[in-house]
C-alpha cells in the first residue's frame, strides 16, 4: 500500500486538534446546497417513479422499494462523508483489485440481465461490480495522479491512468456493456485533465478515439453494423431493435411544454415504453412533466456539476480535486448517455439516470459518489476532518 | 513532492464541457418536445387510442296508440380476458370460481374453462339477460378478478311482440356485436334513425396488447336509437290480417292484400299482405311471404280503374253522371277491339252513373274515346300511375304504365277499363283517395313520429300534398257515383247498415296467363263517403271458387270496414251531417233507361252536338236528341263523318248530317284539326 507516501497523512500529522473541534469544522463546511440538491433530486426521482408505474399493478411496489433504498443510500452517504477521503486511498487499491476480481467472476458466472452478465447474486442483495468499479477506479487513478504530478506531464501521465481505467473498461466490455466501458474513458480523460496531463495530449486522445471508432466501422460484424444502422435510423426496424428508441422518442416528444401531469404519461402507464422505470425513466419523466420539467431537471444536474467544479477548485489537495473530477465525469457521463439514449442521439446502452432510475444499488452508488464529493468539499480547510 | 492545486482553466474546461453536453441535450429536448411535439403526440395517440364504437340499442317501433310492434331487448355478452383469470391472479380457488360461474351462467364447467383458459379475449356468456351478466360479474368480483379481465357488451335482440305487419316493419340482421342493420321494411328504410348515432369513444390500448376498460358501461346501457311511431293501428292491422287470411284461404286464392289509408292525409292505418311470415323467425320464413305485395306487385287493376277514367271525364267536362251512352247490350267493337261487359246486368243505353254502377266496359270505353291522348296520359300520371307514390317504405314499385309514345291503338280501349296498365295496391289506394278527398294527392306514409330519446324531441310527419288531381266538384260527383255503386250496383255486398259507403269492384282476368283462367278480385271503398275518412283497397289474387269481386272482395271489404269503424270510432252516417253530396244526390233522382233516351237537347253536354262518329245507325238514332227535327243519313255502316262536329252548338233548327261508311273511324280523331281537315276533303 502506498500509505507511507501519502501527502495527506503527513499533513494530518502536522495539525492535531481536538476531535470535537474537527467535527464542528466539518459540519460548518458541509456543502448544504449540494446535500439539498441531492435529496430533492432523489425525492423527485421517487415521485417520477411513482408516476411512471401508476396503474401497473406489477410495478407498483417499486416506488416503495425505492423509498427504502433512499434511506439506505442516505446512510451510505453519511458514512462516506464521515470517512476522511484521505483515508480512502489506503483502501482504494484493495477495493479496486477486489472489484477487478468480481468483474472477472461476473463475466464467468454472473447473473444475466438483458443479455449482459453484470450481476453477482447474493440472494436478497444483488451486486453489480461495474458500479462500485467506477468509484474504485476513480480513487486509484486520482491517487496516482495526485502523487505523481511530474509523471502526469510525461508519457506516464497517459499510460498509467490509461491502464488503471483500461483494465475495468475492457472487462466491462466483455460483459458486454459498452456504455459503462465508455464511462471509464470519460472518467480517465477528466482525471487526466485535472491531474495535470497536458491539454493537447488529452485533445489528441479524444480525437484519436473518435477517428478510431469511425474507422472501425468497416471491420464490424454485420449484426454490429445493424445495431449502428438502427441507432442512426430506429424506424428501420420499429418492431425490433428500434422499438425502444421509437417509443422513448414518442414519450419525450409527446410530453410537450408541460407534460401530461404526474402519473399521466400514456407511454409509460400503457407500457409502450420499455424499461420505463429504469433505463428509460427520463422519457417517462418528460412525458409527465414536459419540457419545463426536463429543463428544471437539467438545471438541477447543472447545479450539481457547478458544486462539483467548485469542490475541485476548493479542494484541499490534488487528490481531492482529481477524485471529484473523476466522479463528476462519471455523473455527467451517466446523465448524458442516458438522456442521449432516451432521445435517440446515442446508442441504447443501459446506463441508468442518476436519482431517477429505479434500482437500489445504483441509487446507493450515486449517494456514495456524492458522499465522497461532499467529503472532499467539506474538508477544504486544513482544520477540517477527523 | 509538490502539491499543486489544479489550474483554474482546466476546471473551467471540464465544467464547460459538461455544460456544453447539457446544452446539447437541452437543444435536442427542445427540438423533440417543442418543434416536433405534434408529430409525437399524434404518434402516441395513434398507438394508444383504440377507437371504440358503441352502437346504441335499436329504437322501438310503436303503432299509433303506443303498442309495441318492434322492440329491442338488451342482451349482454360478457367477455373475459383469460390473462386475469390465472390461478395466481385471483383470490380463492380457481376451480371454485369455475364451478360458481358454470352454475350461475347455466353453462358446462368445461365451457367456462375453455373461455378462461383460452389464448385471447372470448365471450364467456353470450346474449344473456342483464341479471345473469351481473351475477357472473359479482362472482368474479368476489374472487377479486382484475376489473380489466371482464367487461360487458350489449347485443340487441330484436323482437316483434305482436307479429303484426311483418312486411311493413321488416326485420334486421343479428350481428354479433349488436350492430343490427335493417334488411327490409321500415327496419331498412329507417335504419339509420333506429340505429341511432354511434357513440364513438376511445379506449386505451397498452404496449403489451391489452385493452383497458373499453368504455363506460353506463353509456352503453343508456344509449338508444330513435323510436318510430307509426300511423298503423295495431288493432285494425290485426283484424285486417285475420280477415285477409280467412278470405284468401276460404277462396283458395294465391295471395291477397289490404291497405287502409286515411283519405285526407295519406297515413297508412293498416297494410297487410298474405301469404305472410313471422319476422321473429325470418331465417326460416318462406320468401313469398316476405314481400310487401302492396308496394311491389303491379296488378291488372281492372274495373277499379274505371273510377280514374270517370274522374278524368268528369274533371275534363266530358261527362256528368247523367251523360248517356249506348252500352250495346254488353258487347261492342270499338276501334277494332272487342269490348265485352261481364255477364249479369245487361245495359243498353245507359247513363254514366249506370255504367259505373254495373261496371260496363263498353260504356266506359265509349265515353273515354272523347279524351285526347296527351291530356289522358297526364291525368293518369298525376294519379301516380306509373310512378312510385314515394311512401317511406323500401322497395316500392312504379307499376306498369306505358309512356305516351308506346300507346297503341288498343290503349284507348284498354286503359279506361283498367287493362294495359298495372298499379300497385298502394297506387290504387292513394289514387282513389285523391279522387274522393277533393283532389289532393297525398304522399302515403307509415311513420307518424320519430322520437329522439337523446334530445327528447319528437318529429311529427306532416301530410304532404304532392299534386292537385281534380277539382272538389269532380270529387263530389265521384263520391256520389261510388256510393251509388255500393247502394245499387256491384258493390252491394260491401254495405254496412247505418254507414254510407262508396266503392268500386274490380274483377280482372289475368291476361298474362293463357292456359288457365285466373282472376283478381278487388274492391276499393271509401267511408264514410259523404265526408271521407278512410280509403280501403283490397284484392284477392286467383280465387279458385268464385272470382267476381262482388262475391270475393266485397265481403272482405265489409269485414275490414267494420273493424275500421269500430276502432276509429266512426259513427253511423245518420248522425253525420252531409253537405254538398247530399244535395247532388237529391237533385239527381234515379232515372230509368227510357228517361235517359228522352233527354232534352239542352241537357246534352259540350254545348250541343254529340259525338256520333263510330256509331252504328241504330246507335246514332238513339243518341239523337229528340228535339232535333232535320237529320240526314248518308251511306251505311258506321258513322264516318258528322255535321255539325261534336261539341258544336246545336239548336232545334240545326240540320244534322251523318255520313256512314263500312270502315269504323276513331272518334277522337275528329277532335284534332288535322283529321277534321281530312274528313272535310
Amino acid at each position: 500500500m502506498s500509505t507511507a507516501y501519502s501527502p495527506v497523512v503527513r499533513e494530518r500529522e502536522t495539525f492535531r486538534v481536538s476531535s470535537t473541534t474537527r467535527y464542528a469544522a466539518l459540519f460548518r463546511h458541509v456543502d448544504f446546497t449540494l446535500l439539498f440538491l441531492i435529496i430533492m433530486l432523489a425525492l423527485a426521482g421517487i415521485t417520477t417513479l411513482k408516476g411512471a408505474v401508476a396503474g401497473i399493478t406489477a410495478l407498483e411496489p417499486v416506488a416503495s422499494k425505492q423509498i427504502a433504498f433512499f434511506w439506505i443510500a442516505l446512510a451510505a452517504l453519511a458514512f462516506t462523508f464521515f470517512l476522511d477521503y484521505r483515508w480512502l486511498n489506503r483502501a482504494a487499491l484493495l477495493v479496486y483489485l477486489l472489484n477487478i476480481c468480481a468483474l472477472i467472476f461476473v463475466i464467468a458466472k454472473g447473473s444475466s440481465v438483458n443479455g449482459a452478465r453484470s450481476w453477482i447474486d447474493f440472494g436478497p442483495i444483488n451486486w453489480q461490480p461495474s458500479e462500485t468499479m467506477k468509484i474504485a477506479t476513480t480513487l486509484v487513478g486520482a491517487q496516482w495522479l495526485a502523487l505523481h504530478p511530474e509523471g502526469a506531464r510525461d508519457w506516464r501521465g497517459i499510460i498509467i491512468p490509461g491502464v488503471i481505467c483500461g483494465i475495468p473498461a475492457l472487462l466491462v466490455l466483455l460483459q458486454p456493456d459498452l456504455g459503462t466501458a465508455s464511462l471509464f474513458f470519460v472518467l480517465c480523460l477528466a482525471m487526466m485533465l485535472i491531474g495535470g496531463v497536458p491539454r493537447q495530449r488529452i485533445a489528441i486522445i479524444l480525437i484519436a478515439a473518435l477517428v478510431g471508432l469511425a474507422s472501425a466501422y468497416p471491420f464490424l460484424k454485420p449484426y454490429q453494423k445493424n445495431r449502428i444502422i438502427v441507432f442512426m435510423n430506429p424506424e428501420a426496424d420499429p418492431a425490433g431493435a428500434g422499438y425502444n428508441v421509437i417509443q422513448s422518442k414518442i414519450a419525450v416528444g409527446s410530453g410537450g411544454l408541460l407534460g401530461q401531469g404526474w402519473g399521466g404519461g400514456t407511454q409509460s402507464t400503457h407500457r409502450f415504453l420499455p424499461e420505463h422505470h429504469t433505463d428509460f425513466i427520463f422519457a417517462s419523466f418528460t412525458e409527465q412533466f414536459g419540457f419545463v420539467g426536463a429543463m428544471a431537471l437539467l438545471a438541477a444536474y447543472l447545479l450539481l456539476v457547478w458544486r462539483m467544479m467548485r469542490a475541485i477548485e476548493q479542494a484541499r489537495d490534488r487528490f481531492g480535486s482529481i477524485i471529484v473530477a473523476g466522479l463528476a465525469a462519471v455523473f455527467v457521463g451517466h446523465v448524458v448517455e442516458n438522456i442521449g439514449m432516451t432521445m435517440g442521439v446515442l446508442p441504447v446502452t443501459g446506463i441508468p439516470l442518476p436519482f431517477l432510475s429505479y434500482g437500489g444499488s445504483f441509487l446507493i452508488t450515486t449517494f456514495v459518489l456524492f458522499g465522497i464529493v461532499m467529503n472532499v468539499a467539506s474538508r477544504r480547510y486544513t482544520l477540517a476532518g477527523p | 513532492m509538490k502539491l499543486r492545486k489544479p489550474h483554474r482553466l482546466r476546471v473551467v474546461i471540464l465544467g464547460g464541457m459538461f455544460c456544453g453536453l447539457t446544452m446539447l441535450i437541452a437543444g435536442r429536448l427542445y427540438s423533440l418536445q417543442q418543434v416536433d411535439n405534434e408529430h409525437y403526440v399524434d404518434r402516441a395517440n395513434r398507438q394508444h387510442v383504440k377507437r371504440v364504437v358503441i352502437q346504441p340499442e335499436r329504437g322501438d317501433i310503436l303503432d299509433r296508440n303506443g303498442n309495441y310492434l318492434a322492440q329491442s331487448t338488451g342482451r349482454l355478452t360478457l367477455y373475459v380476458n383469460p390473462k386475469y383469470f390465472a390461478a395466481d391472479k385471483i383470490t380463492g380457488d380457481y376451480d371454485t370460481l369455475v364451478q360458481a360461474l358454470a352454475r350461475d351462467g347455466a353453462m358446462e364447467p368445461s365451457v367456462v374453462r375453455r373461455a378462461l383458459e383460452g389464448k385471447g379475449t372470448t365471450a364467456l356468456a353470450k346474449r344473456v339477460r342483464s341479471e345473469t351478466a351481473k351475477g357472473l360479474m359479482d362472482i368474479m368480483d368476489s374472487f377479486e378478478v382484475d376489473a380489466r379481465g371482464f367487461w360487458l357488451h350489449r347485443e340487441s335482440m330484436r323482437l316483434y311482440p305482436r307479429h303484426l305487419a311483418p312486411q311493413v316493419i321488416g326485420y334486421c340482421s343479428r350481428d354479433g356485436d349488436g350492430d343490427n342493420d335493417g334488411i327490409s321494411g321500415l327496419e331498412l328504410s329507417y335504419n339509420e334513425k333506429l340505429k341511432g348515432e354511434k357513440i364513438v369513444g376511445s379506449s386505451m390500448r397498452t404496449g403489451i396488447s391489452e385493452t383497458l376498460q373499453p368504455w363506460e358501461q353506463g353509456d352503453l346501457l343508456a344509449a338508444r336509437g330513435k323510436t318510430l311511431v307509426l300511423t298503423i293501428d295495431a288493432k285494425i292491422q290485426e283484424s285486417v290480417e285475420e280477415s285477409l287470411k280467412t278470405h284468401v284461404e276460404k277462396n283458395e286464392a294465391a295471395s291477397g292484400g289490404v291497405i287502409v289509408m286515411e283519405t285526407n292525409t295519406g297515413a297508412i292505418l293498416a297494410m297487410a299482405s298474405y301469404p305472410t311470415f313471422d319476422n321473429n323467425k325470418f331465417g326460416s320464413a318462406p320468401p313469398e311471404g316476405m314481400r310487401n305485395r302492396n308496394l311491389t306487385d303491379p296488378l291488372e287493376t281492372g274495373s277499379v280503374a274505371k273510377l280514374f277514367t270517370a274522374a278524368m271525364l268528369v274533371e275534363e267536362g266530358f261527362a256528368t253522371p247523367e251523360t248517356v251512352v249506348d252500352c250495346e247490350g254488353g258487347f261492342a267493337i270499338i276501334d277494332g277491339r272487342r269490348v265485352k261487359d261481364a255477364p249479369g246486368h245487361v245495359l243498353h243505353v245507359a247513363t254514366f252513373r249506370e255504367v259505373l254502377r254495373w261496371s260496363s266496359n263498353v260504356g266506359i270505353v265509349k265515353l273515354a274515346q272523347v279524351m285526347e291522348n296527351k291530356r289522358w296520359y297526364q291525368f293518369f300520371s298525376d294519379l301516380s300511375i306509373g310512378k312510385p307514390t314515394g311512401i317511406d317504405l323500401p322497395g316500392e314499385g312504379s307499376g306498369i304504365y306505358y309512356p305516351l309514345e308506346r300507346w297503341t291503338k288498343f290503349s284507348r280501349t284498354s286503359l279506361p277499363q283498367g287493362y294495359e296498365m298495372g298499379l300497385t295496391p298502394l297506387q290504387i289506394t292513394a289514387g282513389i283517395s285523391s279522387v274522393v278527398n277533393g283532389g289532393n294527392f297525398y304522399q302515403p306514409y307509415v311513420v307518424a313520429e320519430i322520437r329522439d330519446p337523446k334530445t327528447n324531441t319528437t318529429t311529427v310527419t306532416q301530410p304532404k300534398v304532392l299534386r292537385k288531381v281534380v277539382r272538389p266538384t269532380t270529387s263530389a260527383v265521384l263520391r256520389d257515383m261510388m256510393e251509388d255503386i255500393v247502394d245499387n250496383g256491384t258493390g252491394q255486398k260491401a254495405q254496412i247498415p247505418g254507414y254510407r259507403i262508396g266503392g268500386k269492384t274490380g274483377t280482372t282476368r289475368k291476361s298474362q296467363i293463357f292456359d288457365r283462367r285466373e282472376y283478381i278480385a278487388s274492391f276499393v271503398g271509401v267511408l264514410p263517403i259523404q265526408a271521407p275518412r278512410v280509403t280501403i283497397y283490397l284484392y284477392v289474387d286467383a280465387p279458385k271458387k268464385d272470382y267476381y269481386a262482388s262475391q270475393v272482395a266485397a265481403p272482405l271489404f265489409n269485414e275490414v270496414a267494420k273493424a275500421v269503424t269500430v276502432n276509429l270510432g266512426i259513427a253511423p252516417t245518420e248522425e253525420v251531417p252531409e253537405p254538398e253530396v247530399a244535395a247532388t244526390k237529391k237533385s239527381s233522382p234515379k232515372k230509368n233507361e227510357l228517361d235517359m233516351v228522352q233527354q232534352p237537347v239542352g241537357e246534352i253536354r259540350f254545348g250541343g252536338m254529340p259525338q256520333f262518329v263510330g256509331m252504328t245507325m241504330l246507335q246514332a238514332r238513339q243518341q239523337l236528341p229528340a228535339t232535333v227535327s232535320k237529320v240526314k243519313f248518308l251511306g251505311t255502316g258506321f258513322v264516318n263523318d258528322q255535321f255539325p262536329q261534336a261539341g258544336d252548338p246545336l239548336t232545334e233548327q240545326t240540320e244534322i248530317v251523318l255520313h256512314f261508311s263500312a270502315e269504323k273511324k276513331v272518334a277522337q280523331d275528329m277532335q284534332t284539326e288535322t283529321s277534321r281537315k281530312l274528313v272535310t276533303r
